[in-house]
């Protein structure tokens, strides 16, 4: 996307017409982004040695199975069972699974338009929150979770409904 | 986790110090990505300080925030307002370091879960990559329409839970 050079270019005009230093103020930059990296890494790895485990040990293929009937119901198509599990624990893995989906079935078949509703429509639930709450005082999310989830669940029937008609 | 480890260790124990290793290098590798993303990112909010360019940005989005956020200081808010145009811009890593700076900064529990849950429902006007893949894979169909209208129902059922449901 065109949008981050852009937005370079912009900011670095205005540093230049407002005579603030660039260089400095990139410094001071990176080290606060070397600080936040630093506190961030070991929940990273933790989240991440969950995702590997769950994925290799086929957790999250049964968990698609077992839970196919119940979004059938609520018109999601069975094929994207392991897609919604994914999406909410991994960016990287839901959006591997999305390129097998179209490789599957075809990008634009209903279920890949699906599919791609439905990335494009959620996010990495359990990474975002998950990140926020380690710096925060109170290391409680309380109800992010629950009602992230919810609402996306129900933004994945509207998705197929919307590929119904759109 | 358990479950996952009981499944694992039952079925393919030879893959289970592999998937623990692979999880690892991943944060690992995660952080370094993360670090060049945030320098970048974090190098520009500076000089968008200093600027006061992000003044300029949050006033636009001030009304809404300051609905959706209750009785926080304005430091806050800039960094709110920097988040939520990031995120719907699409820049997921100039968005995640001002989240963390203004969850860090905030008072009241129901605001932090407020923009946690509207960062994780997804306020990306264009969903770029998700673009980018279908056309590598030459759709000749459009799902920008659909996404933008799941995107704000996502969003509007959790802000609205959100706001019936945390103290």
């Amino acid at each position: 996307m065109l949008i981050t050079p852009v937005l370079l270019i912009i900011t670095l005009l205005v540093a230049l017409l407002k005579k603030i230093p660039v260089y400095d103020s990139f410094i001071e930059g990176i080290k606060e982004a070397f600080n936040l990296v630093i506190s961030l890494l070991p929940y990273l790895a933790a989240i991440l040695i969950s995702i590997e485990l769950m994925r290799a040990s086929g957790l999250s293929q049964m968990l698609g199975r077992a839970v196919s009937p119940v979004f059938k119901v609520m018109g999601i198509p069975p094929q994207l069972c392991e897609l919604l599990i994914l999406r909410p624990l991994s960016g990287s893995g839901s959006l591997s699974l999305l390129e097998k989906i179209y490789a599957d079935y075809g990008v634009d078949s209903y279920i890949g338009r699906c599919a791609s509703v439905i990335m494009g429509s959620s996010d990495t639930i359990f990474y975002i929150v998950a990140v926020y709450f380690s710096t925060s005082k109170d290391k409680k999310s309380g109800l992010a979770i629950p009602i992230s989830v919810f609402a996306s669940l129900m933004g994945a029937i509207a998705s197929c409904a919307l590929c119904r008609i759109i | 986790m358990l479950v996952s480890i009981y499944l694992i260790s039952v079925n393919s124990p030879e893959k289970v110090m592999g998937a623990v290793l692979d999880g690892a290098n991943g944060g690992l590798a995660l952080s370094v990505k993360l670090f060049g993303v945030y320098a970048l990112w974090l190098s520009i909010l500076k000089i968008m300080e200093k600027a006061e360019l992000d003044k300029a940005l949050a006033k636009k989005l001030k009304k809404p925030i300051q609905y959706l956020f209750k009785d926080e200081s304005p430091q806050t808010y800039k960094y709110l307002s920097l988040n939520l145009s990031a995120n719907m811009l699409g820049m997921g890593g100039a968005a995640t370091p001002m989240g963390i700076k203004s969850i860090e900064s905030m008072k009241h529990h129901k605001n932090k879960v407020m923009l946690a849950v509207i960062n994780s429902t997804s306020i990306q006007i264009i969903p770029a990559t998700i673009v980018a893949l279908r056309a590598s894979y030459n759709s000749a169909s459009d799902i920008i329409i659909p996404s933008l209208i799941a995107t704000f129902f996502t969003t509007f059922i959790g802000v609205l839970l959100v706001k019936a449901l945390v103290k």
